[in-house]
């Protein structure tokens, strides 16, 4: 990528005489604004909210799913009427905990809920609560590097990881006086993860979501979902003001020499898209605040999709005080040794360890499993089917090609949840190695499948009529057929011996035999009687 | 500051104390008529065949309604019908249709009824024999369906809860029957039950009652021309004055002394079930925080509150206990009980808990921190008062003004006091100094308590990942003790009209102090019980004093008290002059 020309302000001209870009991620200022070597370093972080896969709320049993009728799965404690008590949910504790092992980090095991005071409609009890000082998880990190698309790694710290509540949802374009609150979300269980400001650039911002993301649905903690709201990102842009060995830096992720300018939130992104233009917008008006001589504030903003920029929303003097004070409805939370480890014990294999056995497995180069990856519950699938003893090339041929094409044609449908087995899918791949079927059959079996046919696939054959011609007798009174019924050609052939004209037979037996001979043994029958 | 009672083997007491009960007791009372008298004295086993639900309901409620005139305990009667329904449901029959669920009903229910033979608010007998279960009264705090849950607030004034608290709902269960809510102090902020919406609530004896008590004594006595305390406190006679019930549940417990009812829930936060309980004369019962559910207990300091019994005798708390599984005169009644203890079996010695003196400033800081925050949900939207006026056109950054004029409205001027405070307790800026400050004393406090008594705090070992129960010398501690006893309130009830000057004042600390007594076993959740040892020879007003245990030792702080309390009342010597004054029939006739 680019970045010379993506992230410079428009009105700066390039490459302005003297002061050649050290390096393309790197940006500097006209001479009038500072008077030496003048780079600037991205620096950004990031802070994700997960809603949690669950069947109850946080703190109540009702039902967290988002495509309910409004207003219509209420416990009492979700739109706080008073008396009512929160009961914490012990499956999200085992979810947010999976979570923290998985992205490497440390498990508290004595954890504990904060209330944090705003009054906003849609929070019920005018406080949120929220996790602290005590957090279930403090520290972890992921490392973006070649299965990710990078050409070099980037290790990028995860600061902590906690639990929270959700808010309910305001509509306020519904209706010119009121708005409208929906509380069915209220009160369902997030886990906020927030990073140390290791990410450089906006591409590195958007392949670390990436990767969060799949580590969330692999592990079956979140449906991390941003088109529907299951995953949101908040992003904290600032940029280096220490101008020497920014080289160094950006491979670095110490943060000791880094001289931050004051930090800017952008909050609730909710595409990838939009959280790699907001990073990239905002770098661009940070800078171009420079070159007009202004200084950066510290403030919230928010990013407008259809502008592509960033606007403010809140300054540092209006932030609001939350007052944290200790939910003392929910005491403090002790995990043993033994629940953990029980947790260690039941995590899937993570993406990139799986990726690296991919490769050494079945001879895949990392693009092969970036594409499977592309529908993640295709790898299993994969590998059921190699395990039948079908040739990994040829599966990953076959999956990447025709399984794919039928998915994304019929997309939403099979995404989950592929309508053949592999034990079906490998016996066919077999069928097409023993000369059994020919691949144009397995096609059609495959398009008839997808389309809903339940039947089993040697229904399927025998009522399509879609057997191979086994007996040769009957084979060669067709080839015969053809070879009477074509004279000019057969004098062609038998003169030039022209492979081109006995494809031109095989083809016509096989249109008379409406697909149902191999063509190798057609051709070699045809061999035969002309010679 | 404190003096205790040790009780070497809690079983050799047990021993001691029953013999002396053996004696004939004089703590019997002689009722002729509901509607003059109010209830009778709660008592399991005795049949009544000649009872009349429907005629003993409408005695009893015409004798609240013209009682209350002047107390302003009861805030809302139950309907007629529904508590007729309550008493003559044939339980549970037709509750049940399906044979199969209700025989499932039934194991349940009677199991339960034998796993705990002191549940006696309702054995089976009762109901067939149709004897009314224990009356009670439930403070507007405690989420009801029947009737509003006001918590005597203007935020709340029109609030219908939608389900019964957990407390109600068991008592209900178990048979108690239930008549109504009682007047509290907005939201329990306060000590005297007069920051109410629906005005003050006031003891169920004025100045001259007290007199009158004194006056009848010292007629009737003998020797009362050599008791000189008592004749030159009626030689100053003044005009007749109201007192004050005490706070927060002062409803709750006049409408115990004013015989509306067997028992009254109430809740307790620092003292709220256990001062009204001394100044009335009846017994309060905290029991170790959490034991009963706060499931619907209206949240105003959630680290502190309890829920409380106020009842006429200790015995009746302890029924309601197990339902739910739930001045100088005052120095000369704690000595004297002592004494009395001492006589019963227990060693007495002293022990002092040097951090109790800042529990007062270390719990106006947490309360009104908390308080800060559970009152922040009244903010109009989905339930309670809302500001005329306010739209709900909010976006943001005007939502202020909205919020502000509809909890300015709803919430009285001691609710909006602690929510200041409390907001600026937790404050960035003085969150340091004040809020963790109290935090760190508040576990001192505990920590006073728990090297004080024998009893290790189960608390402690509780969390520990341990195979088996820790060793004696850990749950044990030789030189502990099992009680400790103080007073209630440093005084009698004070005058009401003092009190409401105070309120009008912006200083509210002199009330604060009301608490000093109450919050140090609050602070330390610890359960303690108030219960009335007798009156004070200067105004004729109840003195009550506290007994506390270790947490979780409910049990043995109920049955010492109940011994106590039976003790009391043989050794009262007056007691049979008052056989039918029914303003002060639940305390011991004794003077201090």
């Amino acid at each position: 990528m680019n970045f010379s020309t993506r992230l410079l302000p428009a009105k700066l001209p390039q490459k302005s005489s003297g002061f050649p870009l050290l390096h393309p991620r790197l940006f500097h200022l006209p001479p009038n604004y500072t008077t030496t070597n003048t780079n600037f370093t991205p620096v950004v972080g990031l802070e994700i909210h997960a809603q949690l896969k669950n069947n109850t709320k946080l703190f109540s049993a009702s039902d967290p799913r988002f495509d309910q009728n409004v207003n219509s799965n209420l416990s009492l404690f979700d739109i706080a009427i008073p008396g009512s008590m929160p009961v914490l949910n012990k499956n999200v504790l085992y979810k947010a905990a999976k979570t923290v092992i998985s992205l490497k980090g440390s498990i508290q095991q004595e954890t504990d809920f904060q209330r944090k005071h705003y009054f906003y409609p849609d929070q019920p009890l005018g406080y949120q609560i929220t996790q602290q000082n005590k957090p279930i998880g403090i520290g972890g990190h992921l490392i973006l590097g070649k299965f990710d698309g990078l050409n070099y790694e980037r290790k990028i710290r995860i600061k902590q990881i906690q639990i929270e509540q959700d808010t309910a949802k305001t509509i306020n374009d519904t209706n010119p006086i009121y708005d409208l609150i929906d509380y069915n979300r209220s009160g369902a269980a997030l886990l906020e993860i927030v990073t140390e400001p290791d990410i450089r650039s906006a591409e590195e911002a958007t392949l670390f979501l990436k990767k969060i993301i799949l580590v969330l649905q692999t592990i079956e903690s979140s449906k991390a979902l941003m088109e529907e709201g299951s995953l949101r990102c908040d992003v904290n842009v600032s940029l280096d003001f220490n101008f020497s060995d920014s080289e160094n830096k950006l491979n670095s992720n110490s943060l000791e020499s880094f001289k931050k300018g004051p930090r800017v939130e952008i909050k609730n992104l909710n595409s990838l898209r939009s959280v790699t233009n907001a990073i990239e917008s905002e770098i661009q008006r940070q800078i171009s605040v420079l070159f007009d001589g202004g200084e950066i504030s510290s403030e919230t903003r928010s990013y407008d999709v259809i502008a592509k920029q960033t606007k403010s929303s809140r300054t540092k003097e209006s932030k609001p005080d939350y007052r944290f004070m200790p939910e003392a409805d929910i005491p403090t939370i002790h995990l043993s040794h033994k629940w953990i480890e029980n947790i260690k014990k039941e995590l899937p294999e993570f993406p990139d360890d799986k990726k690296n056995r991919l490769s050494d497995q079945y001879g895949l180069s990392i693009d092969d499993i970036n594409v499977l990856y592309k529908i993640p519950t295709i790898i299993d699938f994969f590998e059921k089917v190699c395990s039948l003893g079908i040739c990994p090339k040829e599966a990953y041929f076959w999956i990447s090609g025709e399984i794919f094409r039928l998915i994304n044609y019929h997309k939403p449908n099979f995404t989950e949840n592929i309508p053949i087995t592999p034990q079906e899918f490998g016996s066919l791949l077999k069928s097409i190695e023993n000369s059994d079927l020919t691949s144009s059959m397995v096609k059609k079996i495959l398009i008839t499948r997808f389309d809903g046919d339940k039947k089993t696939i040697p229904e399927i054959i025998s009522i399509n009529g879609w057997n191979l011609i086994d007996n040769k007798l009957d084979l060669i009174a067709l080839c015969k057929d053809i070879i009477n019924n074509n004279p000019k050609q057969v004098e062609k052939y038998k003169s030039t011996k022209n492979n081109r004209l006995l494809g031109f037979f095989v083809g016509k037996v096989i249109a008379e035999s409406k697909g149902n001979a191999k063509p190798q043994i057609v051709s070699e029958i045809i061999k035969q009687l002309l010679k | 500051m404190l003096s205790l009672s040790k009780f070497c083997s809690s079983k050799g007491i047990k021993t001691t104390l029953t013999t002396n009960l053996n004696k004939k007791s004089n703590f019997t009372f002689r009722f002729h008529s509901t509607l003059e008298n109010g209830v009778k004295l709660y008592q399991n086993n005795i049949k009544e065949l000649q009872f009349q639900p429907q005629e003993f309901i409408n005695d009893l409620s015409n004798f609240i309604t013209l009682k209350n005139k002047r107390v302003n305990a009861v805030i809302s009667q139950r309907k007629k019908d529904f508590i007729l329904k309550g008493i003559s449901k044939e339980f549970p029959s037709d509750t049940c249709k399906n044979p199969d669920s209700e025989l499932q009903y039934k194991n349940k229910y009677t199991s339960s009824m034998t796993s705990n033979e002191n549940l006696g608010t309702s054995s089976q007998k009762n109901i067939n024999s149709r004897n009314p279960g224990l009356l009670m009264f439930i403070k507007d705090n405690i989420a009801t369906t029947n009737e509003y849950t006001t918590c005597s607030s203007k935020s709340l004034e029109n609030y219908l809860s939608p389900y019964d608290a957990t407390v109600v709902e068991l008592l209900e269960k178990s048979g108690a029957v239930i008549l109504g809510k009682t007047n509290m102090d907005e939201f329990g902020m306060g000590s005297t039950s007069t920051k109410s919406v629906f005005g003050p609530v006031k003891h169920q004896m004025n100045t001259s009652d007290g007199k009158n008590l004194l006056n009848i004594i010292s007629s009737h006595s003998a020797d009362n021309l050599l008791n000189p305390k008592v004749i030159s406190s009626i030689e100053n006679d003044r005009h007749v004055q109201d007192r004050c019930a005490g706070g927060s549940s002062g409803g709750s417990a006049v409408a115990v002394a004013s015989r509306f009812c067997n028992a009254a829930l109430g809740s307790d936060t620092g003292g709220s079930v256990r001062l009204p309980a001394a100044w009335t004369g009846v017994v309060g019962f905290k029991p170790s925080y959490g034991k009963c559910s706060r499931h619907g207990l209206i949240a105003y300091a959630n680290s502190l509150d309890t829920i409380g019994i106020l009842a006429e005798s200790v015995e009746t708390t302890k029924r309601e206990y197990y339902v739910t599984e739930l001045s100088e005169s005052v120095l000369n009644a704690w000595k004297d009980v002592a004494d009395i203890l001492e006589s019963m079996g227990a060693t007495v010695t002293q022990a002092s808990l040097p951090n109790t003196k800042y529990g007062l400033s270390t719990y106006y800081t947490i309360i009104s921190a908390e308080a800060s925050s559970n009152m922040s949900r009244y903010d109009g939207i989905r339930y309670g008062h809302r500001s005329s006026g306010v739209g709900l056109d909010i976006d943001g950054h005007d939502a202020g003004s909205k919020y502000a004029n509809t909890r300015s409205e709803g919430l009285g001027s001691e609710v909006k006091r602690r929510i200041i405070l409390g907001n600026y307790v937790l404050s960035l800026g003085a969150y340091d100094d004040y809020y963790t400050q109290a935090l760190k004393m508040r576990q001192l406090i505990l920590r006073d308590f728990n090297n004080v008594f024998s009893l290790a705090n189960p608390l402690d070992w509780a969390l520990e990942e341990l195979d088996s129960l820790p060793d004696e010398n850990v749950l044990f501690n030789d030189s502990g003790v099992d009680l400790i006893l103080m007073p209630t309130s440093v005084s009698t009830s004070p005058i009401l009209s003092d009190n409401e000057s105070n309120t009008k004042d912006t200083d509210s600390v002199h009330e604060y102090v009301n608490d000093a007594m109450t919050v140090p076993t609050s602070l330390a959740g610890v359960p303690t019980i108030c219960v009335p040892v007798g009156i004070s020879a200067k105004d004729g007003f109840p003195i009550g004093l506290q007994l506390a245990g270790q947490y979780g030792d409910d049990e043995l702080v109920l049955e010492v008290a109940n011994l106590l309390q039976k003790k009391l009342f043989d050794a009262s010597k007056y007691q049979g002059l008052f056989g039918s004054d029914n303003q002060l029939s639940l305390v011991p006739k004794s003077l201090y």
